[in-house]
């Protein structure tokens, strides 16, 4: 199992595209904070409580990255050299989803670091920490640090979804597309999906509606709309986690090679 | 618990609602090199795959005495494979492929070294496999296999894309290994380079095995010919024929030997008729011929 688990984050770690993607958060996380601080009606600390809008970019690279883990492996053909071994399906799959968890664990960390390195170098005493941000009632730390914990949590309810998918489909880029179209899903259909809420109350389980968590953390009036507090929100977003990686897992213990 | 490494019994799979597989039991007894012969689409990777557990399919299995089923299968730790073509990731070098998939004993740097060694694989195993060739890819899928020191080694087509070199150096190699004890299971279709490794012999067809033999007494059971050219090859029919010898074809004049002791017998009668053999060549069966006729029957 820890074999595995070093197995798949040496291969990680041997993909370019792991680094490129990596190097290419650092230079927008900078970029960002840079030109927020040039253009202050993108409103700084909003932006720094964002990671400097980073965060968006970091979940369609954790999308990619949790497709082709398990894609490539049947477009190399590679999966054969791991299946007639001792290991079982589940065993492979499973660490699979720790070294993606690994993965996104240290590039939120790293880049919420580099925000706060930010902040202090090019932002100095421009807003304190420990004020209010305008209509939310936290001090900014709290609040910043809240916003990267639940979107990381929203995150993994997406990323399982298209590792179930990535399960299912042969093609790791279909995926990867169907996870991007999940993360805008919100932004599409949300007014249509909370119109439809008012009408039929128990369509407030849908998890496009549960991904609004982060949203609703900042502002609270946001539950009007979606019709769930913040507990049901977290406790839903668990259950979906729990049946997409389950589901995943079964179709992947019966898959043929 | 009887002396094979692997045995199969019953082993039945259906793809949908073709049956690929019916019935197949055979053994492969340790430290012996067993030939999987069959024609295009007979079987033979997917007996492998079902051994493997990369499919499902109904029977038994037993690797080393221990089950192997296709949800639990830890004893195929054990077991080293090539099935198809080699699985390569291309972004990384043959010596990363070879460090993830090697385990984690004492002597794993010496074992990787060794195996690079044996195949000669030094000048591009420091080199990302994007650029790597068909026989090279081959290559290091063989030495992705070897490379634990498995007691059971299941190759599909191994000498596929490989040079004449290459495929020197990898017989070489296996039977030095069979030699220290390991036991294989290698299809081919290269069927003069599997006379000069099997002993053992299964051949498939349409999913079921048709003959189970040892490629001594397949060999001994096939004909041995003599071509003769002579001053006259026309008299020399029918004097042969006159003598009761099966006669194959008549330019060039070509008769089957019943036993070694006939040509002594041929030379003398063609003699005594005062005919000059002016060629003489004696031409055996091979493998090929023998799995042709097995198939055809
Ligand atoms: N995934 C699959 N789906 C459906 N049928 C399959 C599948 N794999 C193999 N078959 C069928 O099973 C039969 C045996 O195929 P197999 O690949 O084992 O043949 P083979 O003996 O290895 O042939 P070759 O010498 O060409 O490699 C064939 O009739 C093939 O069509
Ligand atoms: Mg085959």
């Amino acid at each position: 199992m820890l074999n595995l688990y070093h197995q798949e984050m040496f291969k990680l770690m041997k993909k370019r595209s792991t680094w490129i993607c990596t190097i290419l958060l650092v230079v927008q996380n900078i970029a960002f904070a840079i030109i927020g601080k040039s253009y202050p009606r993108f409103v700084p600390r909003q932006l720094f409580a964002d990671d400097f809008a980073t965060i968006s970019f970091i979940i369609f690279i954790m999308i990619a990255a949790s497709a082709s883990i398990i894609s490539t492996e049947f477009e190399y053909n590679t999966i054969k050299n791991m299946v007639s071994k001792s290991y079982s399906r589940q065993t492979i799959l499973f660490s699979k989803w720790l070294a993606i968890l690994t993965y996104s664990s240290v590039i939120f960390f790293f880049i919420t670091l580099l925000s706060y390195i930010n902040k202090v170098v090019l932002y100095g005493t421009d807003f304190s920490l420990t004020n209010k941000l305008p209509g939310i009632n936290l001090p900014t730390w709290q609040y910043w640090l809240l916003t990267v914990a639940t979107n990381f949590f929203t995150m993994w309810l997406l990323l399982s979804a298209v590792f179930l998918m990535a399960s299912m489909l042969k093609k790791g880029t279909t995926a990867i597309t169907l996870g991007i179209v999940g993360y805008f899903a919100i932004s599409v259909v949300g007014r249509i999906m909370f119109l439809i809420i008012n009408k039929w109350d128990f369509i407030k389980w849908n998890p496009i509606n549960l991904m609004n968590y982060p949203s609703q953390l900042a502002f609270p009036d946001l539950e009007k709309l979606t019709h769930l507090n913040n507990t049901e929100m977290f406790a839903g977003s668990a259950v979906y986690m729990i049946l997409f990686m389950g589901l995943g897992m079964y179709l992947f213990s019966k898959k043929e090679v | 618990m009887d002396n094979s490494t692997l045995a199969v019994k019953h082993l039945t799979k259906f793809f949908g609602k073709k049956q690929a597989l019916s019935n197949i039991t055979f053994e492969c007894q340790k430290g012996h090199i067993v030939g999987l012969i069959g024609a295009n689409g007979a079987g033979k990777t997917t007996i492998m795959k079902s051994i493997l557990s990369m499919i499902k399919s109904d029977g038994d299995i037993s690797i080393n005495g221990q089950t192997s089923t296709f949800d639990n299968h830890k004893i195929l730790s054990e077991v080293g494979s090539l099935i198809e073509y080699p699985g390569i990731y291309p972004y990384m070098s043959g010596r990363d492929h070879l460090k993830i998939f090697t385990d984690d004993t004492k002597d794993k740097a010496q074992r990787i070294q060794d195996i690079i060694t044996e195949l000669n694989l030094k000048d591009y195993i420091d080199k990302r496999a994007k650029g790597y060739s068909l026989g090279m890819k081959q290559k290091l899928g063989i030495a992705m296999a070897l490379v634990n020191d498995p007691s059971l080694v299941i190759l599909d087509e191994p000498m596929n894309g490989l040079d004449p070199k290459a495929t020197k150096d990898l017989r070489e190699l296996i039977l030095k290994k069979k030699a220290a004890g390991t036991t294989f299971l290698i299809s081919s279709h290269i069927l003069g380079e599997l006379q000069k490794l099997a002993e053992d012999l299964i051949v498939i067809d349409h999913g079921k095995v048709i003959k189970k033999t040892t490629m001594a007494s397949l060999l001994e059971n096939n004909n041995h010919y003599l071509t003769l050219s002579t001053n006259n090859d026309p008299q020399t029919f029918d004097i042969l024929k006159q003598a009761n010898y099966t006669i194959c074809s008549t330019d060039p004049l070509k008769i089957i030997l019943p036993s070694e002791k006939s040509v002594e017998n041929i030379m003398e009668l063609l003699a005594s008729n005062n005919i000059t053999v002016r060629d003489l060549r004696h031409i055996d069966d091979d493998l090929e011929d023998s799995v042709l006729k097995i198939i055809a029957k």
